[in-house]
């Protein structure tokens, strides 16, 4: 059996129960090896002609001028438009989890044909979608898990003729949900991970296994009774609570009920070779720092009187970093936290990963109503 | 009031008993003691027909 793979997006050491190990998420280059550094990687993630909001991956875009994605909990939409006409789409890829059993449905709005495949997260071949022309139901799934989809809408030689606009639709006989896109780099000879949209995922170190909300409900009111401003969240009962990202910094302020200490949660985006400064004022006790990976994975802890500063941070890219009160708190205790670091620092939005039987977290961003 | 989660433990019991497990758990649940061949069949039958969803909709 696999190892056991835990990534930023979600414990999935039981998906695909045959024992291969799935990212719950799109890792791109698609069944290739990951790009060669940061930049590559970067450049890939930043272009919205390649990767459309946080979902999907399109591989060629030529003469593209837009490339959208969207999933309403119930249908994956794509979206396309092209300067000139064009035969075809580039291979559009997203992975999704699904229920044993369920049939998939694909259909586009341009080309006369549609080509896909289905494959499970390791690269196995599932089903030959097409080549024809759309609606197309693929056979039942073979098992609960994680499948990679690819897909192009085309038009052959004596088809319906090119196109500037096309949409493509997902749907499924039962539950099924997109996951997000992560392009995997070549660090000197560690594979890391640069998400498309980093989060602060809830509940924390879910990374590292600490399980999704029960369902939707429980994701939305984690948000709204233990979050605020879409970036910090609190595991015990607060009366007031805030968080700033200035561009320059990240602030944190908390004032606690009685017998609650602080334990506030933010996800920071650094980058290698930085430190990370966290300077608190606290009107009971101290403050510890801990900061973890994108895996959840302890990087350092910091302790003492503030400011608290890391070492050098090993890779750039998304971290987590909890804030800890210590001390007795017979009475409510108001706590600062300021982070800073020697260079660029950002906080990312909260995403709430939830239950819905899959094998994969669904997913409740800050802000959004379920569905 | 606190949100709840579920664990991944928690969720694959929900989604995936086998057929042995199930058996086990109805004996179990009416009196009778799994003995040490009872396991070994639960055992054997799970690999057999590992997945029932006692939660499924149908």
């Amino acid at each position: 059996m696999a190892d056991k793979v835990i990534t930023s997006t979600g414990d999935c050491s039981d998906c695909c129960g045959g024992g291969t190990a799935c990212s719950c998420a799109l890792l791109i280059p698609p069944q290739a090896s990951p790009y060669v550094d940061y930049a590559a990687a970067d450049g890939v993630i930043a272009d919205p002609l390649l990767v459309a909001d946080c979902l999907a991956y399109n591989d060629v875009s030529l003469d593209m001028t837009s490339f959208s994605a969207a999933f309403d909990g119930t249908t994956f939409t794509a979206d396309g438009a092209w300067s000139s006409a064009v035969s075809s789409f580039g291979y559009v890829w997203i992975s999704i989890s699904a229920k044993s059993g369920a049939t998939l449905t694909f259909d586009s709005t341009a080309g006369s044909s549609f080509d896909g495949v289905i494959y499970t997260c390791d690269g196995t071949e599932v089903e030959v979608i097409g080549p024809a022309a759309t609606p197309i139901t693929s056979a039942a799934l073979p098992a609960d898990g994680e499948y990679y989809l690819k897909m192009l809408p085309n038009d052959p030689p004596m088809g319906s003729g090119p196109f500037t606009a096309c949409t493509i639709t997902v749907t499924s006989s039962d539950d099924f949900w997109v996951n997000p896109v992560i392009a995997l780099w070549d660090d000197s000879g560690t594979t890391r991970q640069l998400e498309a949209c980093p989060k602060m995922l809830l509940p924390p170190l879910t990374e590292a296994g600490w399980g999704w909300w029960a369902d939707c409900a429980n994701a939305a009111l984690a948000i709204s009774g233990q979050s605020a401003d879409c970036l910090v969240y609190n595991e015990y009962p607060y009366i007031s609570m805030s968080a700033v990202d200035s561009g320059t910094g990240v602030n944190l302020d908390a004032v606690m009920e009685m017998f609650n200490p602080p334990i506030m949660w933010v996800s920071l985006n650094l980058e290698a070779g930085e430190t990370l400064t966290a300077a608190y004022t606290a009107s009971v006790g101290a403050v510890s720092v801990t900061i973890f990976d994108y895996e959840g994975n302890e990087v350092e802890t910091l302790l003492g009187v503030s400011p608290l500063t890391s070492a050098a941070l090993p890779y750039t890219g998304r971290y987590i970093v909890r804030a800890t009160g210590a001390g007795d708190f017979p009475v409510g205790t108001t706590v600062s936290v300021d982070y800073t670091s020697s260079g660029a620092i950002s906080a990312n939005q909260i995403q709430s990963l939830y239950n819905i039987d899959l094998d994969c977290p669904a997913r409740l961003n800050c802000g959004d109503s379920c569905p | 009031m606190t949100p709840k989660i579920i664990t991944a433990a928690e969720r694959a019991a929900r989604r995936k008993i086998g057929l042995g497990s199930a058996i086990k758990a109805v004996t179990t649940a009416i009196g009778i003691k799994p003995c040490g061949g009872c396991k070994r069949r639960a055992v054997a039958l799970d690999a057999i027909i590992p997945n029932i969803n006692p939660l499924a909709k149908d």
